[in-house]
């Protein structure tokens, strides 16, 4: 039954195994380079991004700014391989950037919107589903599972199942599954929305550790304090 | 000089003029049209039913054996058959009820006319006796036009008509009964106990404001959905947060493995929807083993199909929450078609081996049931599974479905196309099993399923790249 795409899954697990990305590390091998030329999007003439140029290399983080509506969630979906740009051109590694592709969901996570949760999970279920489908050990599991919500101070909401948390409760859910998952390229919309200063900082130093360890950060933020700890480069996304 | 005088009416003492006063207000003067709106609703259904009901009952009457139809439901096994139908309505309605009760008004009649001093029985009365109606007329209806199907089919005399009617307005009235009990009981304190059933003033004073608020905005959200199209957003709304076994943690495994125990735990957090699953799979499972004996019209296999179905869907719940989220960045390792396929693995698994082994009891118990009967109900899980891949990824419907004047008709059937063709695969194998013998059946089923199958995979292809326009 799975075995048409076996190799794909395979192949998704073997650069996650290879790049040495156990689940929640972020530690990477071999670097990567995301670069987007001249890409813009447009719906029926209505334009969500008007083109733009970036570069971003591992260990490296670059913060994205701009008014509302100016394209930044755009450009992130663009740059997670979800949306294809209606001009120029986004490469991973001088390579095709589509989420269709295991090699390319193996690398990019991103929390763009509110990612998918189970209603009939618990917080710290979805951790171990999620270290699982990535080949996590097996043995492990629940230990890094547990690792990574105390990481982000909600190890006490582990049982907790989502739609018993709060706003800002939910926001750090959905941070926990995304860096828990493996990858070499983290693009993060607005990460900082509905957390407390404390919280902020929190995400902050998770962040620039990820970033220490190889990981390819773009970032879009509101925050001038995140922004000035974490950013190499600052991109004003001018409006569409 | 003579001074002029402005007649001045008395104010309001009782709480109905009270209430009346404040329903003036909110139709700014104008007519209250809801009784005469409710008086149309039942003009139409009366007509609807002389139009449609009567020749669609007749047809029934004719269409399924009426000899058959005469020896399975008289006796001990009438009164078991029919008993069955009531209970399963009396308990959906009361189930239906802690969803969206029968006394349901708009949001602002709830926050300025609901929360005032006056006697809440006085304030909502008009809701529940207009669901009331609904519910007796309904009955009413249903059952001169089953009843009058049997006398113009020749199944049953003209004396007939009385019973069926009387039956279908007692039903009704059971029916709003378990409805109204079921709103009051969602809410966990007050009276609640079985004096308020069908006891009017009782029960509304019982209705908690909060209680009425939740399902007044249900009913706008789950509205607003079934007229864009969208049953998914309704179905999230409607149903029940899990809260259950929180203890129990997911326990790390492969990349199938953990999704199929995923839904494996999922199940166990929701032991209603196991039960329903059983009890489904079992009556369809019995219907199709039952349906491959000589002679037996071919409705029960559209029955047993028909229970068969919604079995599984009980049971797959991961399959459906996949679909529901399609379009967000992946957090799965797998891809999004093998995760679709490792959710199909429990529910398969649990069908087959109930399908299973109600074939082999059927048989045993049922002399005239030929070892066919054992692994029918079996033979139909791959159809069952794909069909319910098509249902979970079916996505929005069209817009264009949207115009033009058939537009419920077009919407309604885009949204059973997955039901639809298991329900003409099963019939159409068990006649050609029983007709040409069990290869054909056999081919039948299997051309079915593959079809549906390759459907179903296209549509979960299709719900995953969509949003890449």
């Amino acid at each position: 039954m799975f075995g048409r795409r076996a190799q794909a899954s395979a192949a998704a697990t073997a650069t996650a195994t290879a790049n040495g990305t156990a689940a929640g590390d972020g530690t990477t091998a071999a670097p990567v380079t995301i670069k987007v030329s001249k890409a813009g999007k447009d719906i029926e003439g209505s334009v969500l991004l008007a083109p733009v140029s970036l570069t971003v290399r591992s260990g490296r983080c670059l913060v994205l700014r701009g008014a509302n509506g100016s394209g930044k969630t755009t450009l992130l979906k663009i740059l997670a391989g979800a949306l294809e740009p209606s001009t120029g051109t986004a490469t991973l590694d001088d390579g095709p950037l589509d989420e269709r592709d295991a090699a390319t969901r193996a690398r990019v996570a991103a929390l763009v919107g509110s990612p998918t949760a189970y209603r009939d999970l618990t917080l710290i279920d979805h951790l171990v589903l999620i270290d699982s489908t990535w080949g996590g050990a097996i043995d492990t599991a629940d230990e890094r599972a547990d690792e990574m919500l105390a990481t982000l101070e909600i190890d006490h909401l582990s049982e907790r199942f989502p739609h018993e948390l709060s706003s800002g409760q939910q926001q750090l859910f959905h941070l926990a599954m995304v860096l828990f998952r493996p990858s070499q390229v983290l693009l993060l919309d607005e990460p900082e929305q509905r957390l407390d200063t404390h919280k902020r900082e929190l995400l902050t130093q998770i962040l620039l550790a990820r970033k220490a360890s190889g990981t390819a950060l773009v970032v879009a933020c509101h925050d001038p304090v995140m922004t000035s700890a974490l950013a190499d480069k600052v991109l004003d996304i001018t409006g569409a | 000089m003579s001074g002029t005088t402005t007649p001045t009416s008395a104010p309001p003492t009782t709480d109905r003029e009270r209430l009346a006063q404040a329903r003036e207000v909110i139709h700014g003067g104008e007519a209250d049209r809801s009784a005469s709106n409710a008086v149309y609703a039942a003009y139409v259904a009366v007509i609807a039913s002389l139009v449609y009901g009567v020749p669609a009952s007749r047809a029934f009457f004719i269409f399924v054996d009426p000899a058959w139809l005469s020896r399975h439901l008289t006796g001990v096994q009438g009164v078991l058959v029919i008993g069955s139908v009531v209970l399963g309505l009396v308990l959906l309605a009361y189930r239906v009820g802690s969803i969206r009760g029968p006394v349901v008004p708009d949001l602002p009649y709830l926050d300025h006319v609901a929360s005032s001093a006056l006697d809440r029985a006085v304030v909502l009365r008009r809701w529940w006796r207009l669901s009331l109606l609904g519910c007796v007329l309904g009955g009413l209806l249903t059952g001169a036009v089953v009843g009058t199907g049997m006398v113009v089919a020749k199944v049953a005399s003209p004396l007939a008509l009385l019973p069926s009617t009387v039956g279908g307005i007692l039903l009704g009235l059971a029916v709003a009964g378990a409805w109204l009990w079921g709103q009051v009981r969602s809410w966990p304190t007050g009276s609640r106990g079985p004096s308020t059933v069908l006891r009017e003033g009782r029960s509304l004073r019982a209705l908690h404001h909060v209680g009425l608020r939740t399902q007044s905005a249900r009913a706008v959200t789950v509205g607003g959905a079934v007229l864009a199209g969208d049953l998914r957003a309704a179905r999230l709304d409607v149903a029940a947060p899990s809260t259950r076994l929180r203890h129990s943690r997911l326990r790390a495994h492969g990349p199938v493995g953990v999704v199929a125990a995923r839904d494996a735990l999922g199940l166990r957090r929701s032991p209603g929807a196991v039960a329903a699953g059983l009890v489904l799979t079992v009556g369809g499972s019995w219907a199709l083993a039952h349906s491959t004996t000589p002679g037996v019209p071919s409705i029960v296999a559209f029955v047993g199909i028909l229970a068969a179905y919604l079995g599984y869907g009980a049971w797959s719940e991961g399959l459906r929450l996949q679909g529901d989220n399609a379009g967000t960045p992946a957090l799965i390792g797998l891809p999004f078609r093998d995760e679709a396929r490792a959710h199909l693995l429990v529910p398969s698994a649990l069908y087959a081996v109930v399908a299973l082994l109600t074939g082999a009891v059927t048989t045993i118990t049922a002399p005239s049931a030929g070892t066919t009967a054992i692994w029918w109900p079996l033979a139909v899980t791959g159809l069952v599974a794909a069909a319910h891949l098509m249902a979970a990824f079916r996505g929005l419907p069209p817009v264009t479905l949207f115009s033009g004047g058939s537009a419920v008709i077009s919407v309604v059937f885009w949204y059973s196309r997955p039901l639809l063709l298991a329900v003409v695969g099963v019939v159409a194998a068990t006649a050609a099993l029983g007709r040409s013998g069990v290869g054909h059946g056999v081919v039948v089923i299997a051309l079915f399923t593959a079809g549906t199958a390759i459907f179903g995979m296209r549509r979960v292809r299709r719900l995953d790249e969509a949003h890449r326009a």
